[in-house]
């Protein structure tokens, strides 16, 4: 696969797993850039540059600048009035954009799926360590092209989808109507992610760059056949690979 | 613009971080938290932004605002964005006991404690609005909402102080019901006070100072104030008062420090030095030399006086001499002004100093007249503390000062700070000879204190009547307070009078009789330092009569400062640190110069026993930086001495730091004791690096040393190398084949085992300390040497010596 397409990958104070997502980005095909919110200032990246250099925006997660102000807030931000970004236009471009974890608090505040979705505290007030299986819903999303159930690493404190109760029968049928709700566990129900009506911006609590090989998989040594493999969060990077390749 | 914006989740959701709080409680506390019902915590922002309301708004609503989850509570700022009412009331409603009894309890980072939360909302509202305002500053914090209705104040404090804030960089307070629900908190002067810097508050309290004369309230006990103008009157607390001012300072404008101004001093390169500095503050006036003599007790005269037969006093005869020749080749005339001296040889004083100030009469007020003319007495200072460090306020009294002065304006000036009124007055005979009145009546309360209390920071100034409106004029444009209180007069009378009636007098002879100066407080002193109490070990000698240290240190203890602090052992275990600090030489004292000397007397493993200080005019800002040491490290600072002599001019203050080593004699002695170890020679005088390790100024590997001998500078190796490494064999019966191929100028051996030499040699490398290996320590008592010419020379020890 050539490496024609490149991905910019978005580290602010307190991020982590940039050097995963060049990982998994590189060995999909991309040639990926890991850039400070400083350097983008530094290199004066406005939504044109964007738009012209890459093709590929990746929001990290972490603890973004502490999570004063709320997770991804300060992050948001820094997109919106620093930046001066618009992720909706750069998708109209073509661009792809995937925000994890924080990231993904980060898109939900910028309000990239609309103003009635958010992410909160859970109910043990700590970051929750542990693996979640998701179903894909719908088919709308090109991060999740032809996958069936997946498994991926959480590590986040604010991982309570909410939908605005004032609006919530709207919110919730815009979501099944549209299929925006990409990922969604089992019982109880919960959304982990959401992809807006393009299908190339898509965000997700868990966390995919942590499962590039089998081996990351807490009971790969069950399946040791499978070592060599890679695993389920490799998928999306090359779902994104595939739709360069193709558009 | 302030504002304070609090958020907090709305009603339809729980708040794990509350129920966090709870469980903890839950766990210290079991029966406290069973009072508590309900609660929840809310984030709480003091904002000042220096930007038009609507865009501040503009710039909460996106930084804070989340539409779904939270609700801001900003005052009238964001109505929209709280709940119905727009107050806490609306979250009160989702407690489960209702109306309920509900408390509140704040907390914020404290003023000049590093706020990161802060800070980062900072950036976020810069952001918003584009720019960066050089005023703008935030500070955060957090706000607990109890419901509890049995709740008491006692567990409110004792949650906060014992959970919920950490006090030493968080400061907290209780709120009531009726302020969680009014939105008071909100408004602007109520937010300044948390984002107040201390001199903005300052500043404030000046402007209050400055209002027109307000009721009197104050009773005044004119029984006591007869009293007082009739007896001494003690110094206030059982402490003598340390001065709260650099007033003095006023005088001396051109000051430098004499750092180098000692014995030395008379080598040329000192002298032209020393020459070019008096040259450059030429000024046509009089230098003064101001010398504190510390003056060590007799048994502990560790310097040169057990040999050489020189006292501390002789160093200060020597520094006196020194001035003298170099002001003699600038043609500059000196005065001497000597402080301690030789009859207080039994105080408990162990340092020595000097420094130099320019003293330039044109600045000082001219003598007051002998005819007894009538001047008017003015207060000019402030009577806030604070002030003191306010260093626009200061610089503008000065300014105000001089320009006084030069006017004519003031006939006699009057130190006043620290002091009380009636103190300062009794101490100016010559300026209230001929009789004095003072009018109280539209004098602020503030002023009427000070009969008795301490004035903060000022003077008293008697002024010229006819430059009076001048001069007020000159104040009032430099934002100095001031107050007229009294005159002078001829009456031969003390009086004080209100309402044109005499409600307090004496006589000037019942005024002056009792003697004003304070005494030292004797409470306080200790008859020696504390290492001196116990029991003097004998130290090891050497055979040049000196213990390493004190060889080593031998130069350094003439001048002890900031700069450079002395270290000495003045037992085998301990550690005696000096440091003497002047505002004469422009030195400030701050924590860092105190760490640096606890760092040098905790080498080779010191542990800290105690600091002890001593005070001339000592100011209260040190006093603040040794009590947070013994706050915050548990080292017992005690107070030797404060003396309180306004004649000096100048504030001074002495630290001994003493440290305790154990193991010290184990780490050094002047014997080769273990067979197989390492011979080195370190060269030697103080200033390289070798010795300076040795005394434990640099390095950490000196534990690995197991003797260091000094040997003394000889043409002949047999006579001074051979000896001192005989006798260092002697005891132990051992032998050492050594290399002598060369002449040895001073310096040590030392010996080290083979298992600590690589680290050793390491360090030595690292901090650039020159060394030669010399040979190793054997087990037969022989001294074989390898000489110049390459050849073996076998000695019996036992013969040598």
């Amino acid at each position: 696969m050539s490496s024609k397409y490149r991905a910019l990958i978005l580290s602010a104070p307190g991020s982590r797993g940039e050097r995963h997502f060049e990982h998994g980005l590189n060995s999909v095909g991309f040639d990926s850039e890991i850039l400070s919110v400083a350097d983008i200032v530094d290199y004066r990246i406005d939504l044109d540059q964007l738009c012209l250099k890459y093709k590929v925006l990746v929001v990290t997660g972490g603890n973004t600048y502490s999570s004063v102000l709320g997770g991804g807030k300060a992050f948001a931000i820094k997109m919106q009035h620093l930046f001066r970004w618009n992720l909706q236009k750069f998708a109209e471009r073509g661009g792809l954009v995937l925000g994890v974890g924080t990231g993904f608090q980060a898109l939900l505040q910028m309000n990239v799926f609309g103003d009635d979705f958010t992410l909160r505290i859970n109910e043990t007030a700590q970051s929750e360590s542990r693996w979640v299986k998701a179903v894909p819903i719908g088919n709308r999303c090109i991060w999740l092209k032809e996958m069936g159930t997946i498994e991926l690493p959480l590590n986040l404190r604010d991982t309570e989808f909410v939908i605005e109760p004032g609006a919530f029968v709207e919110a919730k049928g815009k979501i099944e109507r549209l299929g925006l709700a990409c990922l969604k566990t089992g019982d109880p129900e919960k959304i982990i992610g959401l992809c807006d009506p393009s299908g190339r911006i898509f965000g997700l609590t868990p966390h995919p760059e942590y499962f590039l090989n089998w081996t990351n998989a807490e009971d790969w040594f069950m399946n040791p056949t499978r070592a060599a493999a890679p695993g389920q969060g490799y998928a999306i990077f090359e779902n994104a690979a595939k739709y360069c390749e193709q558009s | 613009m302030f504002c304070r914006v609090e958020t907090g989740f709305k009603t339809e959701f729980t708040d794990p971080e509350a129920e966090q709080v709870l469980r903890k409680i839950r766990e210290i506390h079991p029966s406290l938290s069973e009072k508590i019902r309900w609660v929840r915590k809310l984030r709480v922002s003091w904002l000042e932004v220096d930007a038009p309301r609507d865009k501040v708004v503009y710039a909460i609503q996106a930084a804070f605002k989340n539409r779904v989850t939270d609700w801001v509570f900003t005052g009238d700022l964001l109505p929209s964005a709280a709940g119905s009412t727009g107050t806490l009331y609306d979250l009160m409603q989702e407690s489960p006991f209702r109306p309920g009894v509900f408390h509140g309890i704040e907390k914020r980072k404290r003023l000049n404690v590093h706020d990161e939360d802060g800070l980062v909302i900072l950036d976020a509202i810069q952001t918003i609005l584009g720019r960066k305002g050089s005023s703008d500053r935030v500070v955060t914090g957090e706000l607990l909402l109890l419901e509890g209705a049995k709740l008491i104040q006692s567990d409110l404090e004792w949650i906060a102080r014992n959970w919920f804030a950490r006090e030493q960089t968080e400061s907290w307070s209780l709120l009531s019901e009726e302020e969680l629900k009014r939105n008071s908190r909100f408004q602007g002067e109520q937010v300044a006070k948390y984002l107040a810097s201390p001199q903005q508050a300052v500043r404030s309290r000046l402007l209050q100072f400055r209002s027109p004369s307000r009721p009197q309230d104050l009773p005044i006990q004119w029984e006591r104030i007869n009293e007082l103008l009739r007896v001494r009157i003690p110094p206030s607390g059982s402490r003598t008062p340390l001065c709260e001012g650099d007033e003095w300072s006023f005088l001396s404008d051109m000051r430098f420090s004499s750092a180098k101004l000692n014995m030395e001093s008379l080598t040329e390169t000192e002298f032209q030095m020393c020459r070019h500095q008096l040259e450059h503050f030429d000024q046509k006036g009089e230098m003064r030399v101001q010398t504190l003599l510390g003056i060590l007790p007799e048994k502990n005269r560790l310097w040169r006086s057990e040999i050489e037969g020189e006292s501390p006093l002789k160093v200060r005869d020597d520094f006196e001499a020194a001035i003298e020749r170099v002001a003699e080749s600038t043609n500059t005339p000196v005065s001497v002004m000597k402080i301690l001296e030789e009859g207080n040889e039994t105080l408990p004083a162990y340092f020595w100093t000097g420094s130099v100030s320019l003293f330039n009469p044109a600045l000082l007020p001219p003598n007051p007249r002998e005819n007894g003319s009538l001047s008017e007495l003015l207060f000019v200072g402030h009577s806030d503390q604070g002030q003191i460090r306010n260093l626009t306020f200061l610089s503008e009294l000065k300014s105000a000062f001089r320009h006084a002065i030069q006017g004519e304006a003031v006939d006699f000036s009057i130190h006043a700070s620290g002091r009380s009124l009636l103190h300062c007055l009794k101490g100016s005979r010559a300026h209230l000879q001929y009789g004095m009145d003072l009018q109280i009546d539209g004098i602020q309360d503030w002023f009427k204190r000070f009969f008795e209390s301490g004035l903060s920071l000022g003077f008293i100034w008697g002024i010229n009547p006819e430059k009076r409106d001048w001069l007020f004029r000159e104040l009032e444009l430099r934002g100095v307070p001031y107050l007229v209180f009294g005159t002078t007069t001829l009456t031969g009378d003390i009086r004080i009078l209100e309402g044109g009636s005499v409600k307090a007098g004496a006589t000037i002879q019942e005024f002056f009789s009792a003697p004003v100066a304070p005494d030292a407080n004797p409470n306080g002193l200790l008859e020696e330092p504390i290492f001196l109490r116990e029991e003097k070990k004998h130290p090891a000698r050497f055979r040049n009569r000196f213990a390493t240290e004190e060889l080593i240190l031998k130069p350094e203890t003439f001048h002890a400062s900031v700069a450079t602090p002395v270290v000495v052992r003045p037992s085998l275990e301990s550690w005696s640190g000096l440091m003497v600090l002047s505002d004469l030489v422009d030195q400030t004292f701050t924590g860092s110069h105190l760490d640096y000397l606890l760092r040098k007397c905790t080498a080779i493993g010191g542990q800290i026993n105690s600091i002890q200080v001593s005070y001339l005019n000592g100011l209260q800002e040190w006093s603040k930086i040794l009590s947070k040491v013994e706050r915050e490290y548990g080292i017992q600072v005690s107070e030797i001495e404060s003396v309180h002599e306004p004649e000096v001019q100048a504030h001074w203050m002495a630290i001994q730091v003493v440290a305790k080593v154990s193991d010290i004699r184990a780490v050094r002695t002047e014997e080769l004791k273990f067979v197989q170890d390492r011979i080195y020679w370190l060269p030697g005088d103080f200033e390289q690096p070798g010795t300076r390790w040795l005394a434990g100024f640099e390095g950490r590997y000196q534990t690995g040393l197991h003797s260091a001998v000094a040997i003394e500078s000889t043409a002949d190796a047999s006579k001074g190398v051979v000896d001192a490494l005989s006798f260092a064999l002697k005891k132990r019966k051992l032998g050492a084949e050594v290399r002598l191929q060369h002449h040895f100028p001073g310096g040590f051996f030392v010996s080290v085992s083979e298992n600590e030499r690589y680290a050793i040699e390491e360090e030595w490398r690292v901090l650039g300390v020159e060394f030669e290996f010399v040979g190793r320590v054997t087990s037969t008592p022989y001294l074989v040497i390898r000489n110049e010419a390459d050849q073996v020379e076998t000695l019996s020890i036992e013969d040598l010596l």
